[in-house]
């Protein structure tokens, strides 16, 4: 039974069209993935079925929900069904949160305001459908604010906040992508459950494939504003050839390593590092919290290791620890040669350039070279950037090209040691699989030994020689990757791996 | 708006400051207009006084171009007293998160509850009445103003990742405060310093109102308002012009002020509000 | 916990109350060189001037006379007026009456001229009446208080006779006629204030309409009513708050100067005839008086910043 119609959904801003004559229907307890390069429109189109557009974007198309048709530019018509007939749920930076109003009050408030519950029945009526969302019964969710509890909690809350009015269509607009995998996991379970016994329809947005070919029923694929394949699953080559390549291209083989061989480049001996969080002058509590705990590790000449673990387990202190921006609490760092050089790149590629600064300019400082000098320009063509964007500023090039500016400042001053901190994770699957290929030719042409923190195990297999997976500041498991891969030993790195999802092709959990 | 069209209106905005400055430094010219002059006390608007003259004879035009100089010899003084000292410290608290930072702040909470007038109270035995007891009351209150607006920029920029890349790249915190931090809170430090050349006007007219700011016989509009004051039936025009006076060069200030910042926030520069999506 | 950011906040007034007093105290008392002679002048007797510095306790070493001088303060002991004769507390507490009203009531006027006007140009941004707004806010933000002042007699005691032109009637008189001796300077203080704080609350509010909540918030179905009155307004009234504990100073000092524009008997007129005079024991007392009485709001805002917002309130390890 269709829930869900969308016919020729168009969205202008000025001359430009975004969104050009979308159709797809969503029926009832079905989740229906869309997929798409940033920019593509997946967000915007999901704002669209909501009525909640930006101001100067204007819509047309109509869109038959339960049987009845509305013109979508009717945006008075919007504002009664959004929440009512059609949830949304988006990504869980804090910020989606009130962060003056309880957890609780955020599910129990439209039942007050839009139907007149009072605030104890409207409570008691939250309560009943947070456990539904699977919020910890132990948590007084109406006297704990949005910043005192987790990610994956704040994301069960705004799906109860969701279920509360009863929709039957709920948009999920990347519900995942701020969580970790185990929690992604959690939350897609949810999802999945929510659609098969609820009866929701689902159009869950993401740009992480597998996670979506583990849970939808069907795939659709966004381009440039424009529904280019639309396939149920299981895919197939001849049904979907887009969508199977970009599919091939999360799971590349990785590439032979040169050598296991690798003289000592550095060494870091019980290395601890704790913080004391202080909340503000003269306030009287103080929290020690290790980031780090006791790690000792090897890494050799040329070598690639790969750093893995959840969000929270140290990895980025471990980074800036080696990297010298920060100081261990204990233990050492010691390199072969006495000092060693170290570069980094930055997940997010837009704040890793002074946004004032030329291309140019930014790789050439750490050697202190002027914009224009030939050694720069070899180092952006090394970094595959065309030497004619170095006059620019960052916001005129793509991110994928101010990841690869990135890339050419940190080789520009052949480090010993280049750390690269989750480079890909904000890329889009063709551009991520495009850095990593770079990776592997420069590690090729130069041989510079790279640590690659990630918590994407399929970029992990792919690049890194040896894997060492860290737990609440601990080294729980380290070996060659390939071993790890085969015979993994403990229950994080298991997690790890099994959220890493298997090909289409060799099937796919059904229920 | 257009970022041409905005370009135009701060220079339209900056020629006027600098007719302002011209006007200031015409003061010792206008001193043969402005002397006592009993025999042509309270004279009407007319071809040799434009403006008409006050109580004491002296040119109401005069004075008025005259008081240019105290206005802004006494806001721009308080300008580089607070930038020199706020800017660098707000730079410096800035830059980490320590006892020292915290201390910075603490100290500019302490300033902010001496307004100009209780400080030129209390320096008023040191000093004396003029621009010197006027400069340094506003100016230290303008102090924690620059160091505020300047933390609060520049606090977010720190824990950018191109500051951590340029840390790899060998640079102290000084050399990043200056190539990095520095120019990308110019703009923000420019616009503060248009706001409190315009409210440093308004803060020397009141304290030369009450006798605080410069003496006689340098003019000032904050005392032509009080010597207005008693004549505000026979004459109110006393009253009206040096008040016009203040108000249209605090707008000026305040007005460019506005334009500036709207210049440093890219969001508001584009002229339109920017979505989430 | 509450009871934490009480006790912080009481560390910090009675931390900065103190810094103030030796900041006062080093200004007053020491930096001029003897203030003795200050007070008498240069060409008085040796003898005369002896016995003055006796009285004043200014032949004891500084410490001495420091302690001296806050002991006092814990005592109620503000020094006794070398012009009046009376005890600086007396002189204080008789001008009360007038600055105390003055002062809560243009702070009051101020926030409910302000933040209507704010909130009303910040709904519809670039609309009509936001940009009639802005200019207004714009204009009178430059008006010079005592200028404003001096045009509201004009108009309303001068051309229309309908409120007194200065002086005050006193509250025995009755609360009406003391009430209307203050509505001009009440208007001539908060008008300008309210341009000041009217722009930043539309700033803020603007700043918070753009936050991912408010989205949330549609997402839900609430209305646009609701969402400004209960997510948009709450998230803006903290730095609106800050502001308004800044603000604060300025009405302090606005109000010594109005009150000398409308002749009324306030602080502002006992403090500035302490200067003419030279009473040092008086000057020390009233400037400890208003910036002390500026560091108590700017605490209290921060008490109620505080309960608004609980992540001011406690601080747990849930989110790092």
């Amino acid at each position: 039974m269709t829930t869900l119609e969308l016919k020729s959904l168009s969205v202008n801003i000025g001359s430009r069209r975004v969104l050009d004559n979308l159709s797809f229907t969503i029926s009832k307890g079905e989740i229906v993935g869309l997929v798409g390069a940033s920019g593509s429109g997946k967000s915007m189109t999901a704002r669209a079925l909501c009525g909640l557009l930006p101001n100067h974007a204007k819509p047309s198309g109509t869109l038959i929900l339960n049987g009845e048709t509305n013109a979508l530019d009717d945006i008075k018509a919007f504002a009664d069904k959004r929440g009512r007939d059609i949830g949304l749920i988006f990504q869980d930076p804090a910020g989606a949160f009130n962060p003056l109003m309880s957890i609780g009050d955020h599910v129990a408030e439209a039942l007050v305001r839009r139907d007149g519950f009072t605030w104890p029945h409207a409570r008691e009526k939250a309560r009943a459908t947070l456990d539904r969302a699977g919020f910890p019964k132990s948590i007084p969710a109406f006297d704990r604010y949005p910043h005192e509890v987790s990610g994956g909690q704040r994301q069960r809350a705004m799906i109860a906040a969701a279920l509360v009015q009863a929709p039957k269509i709920l948009i999920a607009d990347e519900p995942t992508t701020a969580l970790d995998v185990t929690t992604e996991n959690a939350i897609l379970k949810l999802l999945k459950q929510c659609a098969s016994e609820d009866g929701l329809g689902i159009l869950l947005i993401s740009h992480d494939l597998p996670a979506l070919a583990r849970i939808a029923d069907r795939l659709l694929l966004m381009k440039d504003g424009r529904l280019i394949e639309s396939s149920q699953l299981p895919l197939t080559e001849a049904d979907a050839p887009e969508l199977a390549r970009l599919f091939e291209l999360s799971h590349k083989a990785p590439a032979p390593s040169p050598s296991h061989e690798h003289p000592t480049l550095l060494q870091t001996k019980a290395v601890s590092k704790r913080h004391n969080n202080r909340s503000g002058f003269l306030s009287g509590s103080r929290a020690t919290i290790h980031a780090v705990k006791n790690v000792s590790l090897s890494i050799g000449e040329g070598e690639i290791i790969a750093l893995v673990g959840e969000s929270g387990s140290g990895k980025s202190s471990l980074a800036r620890i080696l990297a010298g921006l920060d100081r261990a609490s204990h233990g050492d760092v010691m390199w072969a040669s006495g000092k060693g050089r170290v570069q980094m790149v930055f997940q997010d590629p837009a704040g890793s350039l002074n946004p004032r600064w030329t291309i140019g300019r930014s790789i050439g400082e750490p050697l202190s070279l002027p914009a224009d000098h030939p050694q720069v320009k070899e180092a952006a063509r090394d970094a595959g950037l065309d030497p004619a964007l170095l006059t620019r500023c960052p916001h005129q090039i793509s991110g994928g090209q101010a990841q690869r500016a990135a890339i050419a400042r940190a080789i520009s001053a052949r480090p010993d040691l280049l750390i690269l901190d989750e480079p890909v994770s904000a890329l889009d699957f063709e551009i991520r699989d495009q850095i990593l290929s770079l990776l592997e030719r420069l590690r090729a042409m130069h041989g510079i030994a790279m640590m690659f923190i990630t918590h994407d195990v399929s970029a992990a297999r792919r690049l890194s020689d040896r894997m060492i997976v860290l737990d609440k500041g601990e080294i729980v498991e380290s070996g060659l990757t390939a071993d790890v891969f085969s015979a993994p030993h403990h229950a994080v790195t298991k997690a790890l791996l099994a959220a890493a999802s298997p090909s289409i092709k060799e099937g796919r959990e059904r229920s | 708006m257009s970022s041409a069209l905005h370009k135009k209106i701060v220079s339209g905005g900056f020629l006027l400051i600098i007719v302002y400055a011209v006007l200031a430094a015409a003061m010792p010219l206008m001193e043969s207009f402005y002397q006592i002059r009993i025999d042509l006390r309270l004279m009407p608007i007319s071809n040799a006084h434009w403006l008409g003259t006050d109580q004491f004879g002296r040119d109401t035009l005069a004075m008025v171009i005259g008081g240019c100089f105290a206005s802004l010899s006494v806001a721009a003084m308080a300008v580089i007293i607070g930038a020199g000292i706020g800017i660098p410290l707000g730079l410096m608290a800035s830059s980490q998160e320590n006892f020292a930072s915290r201390s910075i702040l603490s100290l500019n909470d302490f300033i902010f509850a001496f307004p100009a007038l209780v400080t030129a109270i209390l320096i008023h035995n040191i000093f004396g009445s003029g621009i010197v007891t006027a400069g340094l009351a506003i100016g230290l209150f303008n102090i924690p103003v620059f160091a505020r607006t300047l933390y609060g920029a520049a606090r977010p920029l720190w824990t950018k990742d191109f500051i951590k890349a340029a840390r790899l790249a060998g640079k102290s915190n000084i050399a990043i405060a200056a190539v990095h931090i520095l120019p990308l809170v110019s703009s923000v430090a420019f616009a503060q310093i248009s706001m409190q050349m315009g409210l440093g006007i308004l803060a020397e007219a009141g304290l030369s109102y009450v006798g605080l700011g410069v003496v006689p016989p340098m003019p000032s509009w904050g005392r032509m308002l009080n010597e207005a004051q008693t004549l505000i039936v026979i004459a109110p025009r006393l009253a009206i012009i040096p008040g016009l006076a203040i108000a249209a060069s605090v707008f000026l200030f305040t007005w460019m002020g506005d334009k500036l910042s709207d210049y440093a926030d890219p969001k508001r520069r584009e002229g339109h509000d920017h979505d989430h999506a | 916990m509450l009871i934490r950011v009480l006790i912080q906040k009481l560390v910090g007034l009675i931390a900065f109350l103190l810094l103030a007093s030796v900041f006062i105290f080093l200004i007053v008392d020491v930096l001029p060189g003897d203030p003795a002679e200050l007070m008498l002048g240069t060409d008085s007797r040796p003898d005369t001037l002896q016995a003055l510095r006796h009285q004043l306790g200014l032949d004891q070493p500084l410490p001495v006379q420091y302690a001296a001088w806050i002991i006092g303060f814990l005592r109620f002991d503000f020094g006794t007026s070398m012009t009046y004769a009376t005890p600086v507390l007396t002189l204080i507490a008789e001008r009360l009456p007038v600055s105390v009203p003055l002062a809560v009531m243009s702070l009051a006027l101020t926030t409910m001229i302000a933040i209507p006007l704010g909130a009303f140009s910040a709904h519809q941004p670039g609309s009509a009446l936001d940009r009639m707004i802005r200019i207004g806010l714009q204009l009178a933000l430059a008006l010079p208080n005592i200028w404003l002042a001096l045009l509201l007699i004009m108009s309303f005691a001068v051309g229309l006779h309908w409120l007194p032109a200065g002086g005050f009637a006193g509250w025995k008189s009755g609360a009406w006629p003391a009430f209307k001796s203050l509505i001009l300077p009440l208007l001539a203080l908060a008008i300008p204030q309210a341009a000041i704080l009217a722009r930043i609350v539309r700033a803020e509010m603007r700043d918070k309409a753009q936050e991912l909540f408010v989205l949330g918030a549609r997402a839900r179905g609430l209305s646009e009513k609701d969402i400004l009155w209960h997510h948009i307004l709450p998230n803006a009234m903290l730095p609106i708050l800050s502001i308004m504990g800044l603000q604060f100073a300025f009405l302090i000092a606005g109000t010594v100067i109005i009150e000398t524009v409308f002749s009324l008997p306030g602080l502002g007129r006992l403090i500035f005839q302490a200067i003419t005079q030279r009473d040092l024991p008086l000057i020390k007392g009233v400037a400890m008086l208003l910036v002390g009485s500026v560091i108590f709001i700017n605490q209290l805002v921060d008490l109620l910043a505080a309960l608004i917002d609980p992540r001011l309130r406690r601080q747990s390890g849930a989110s790092l």
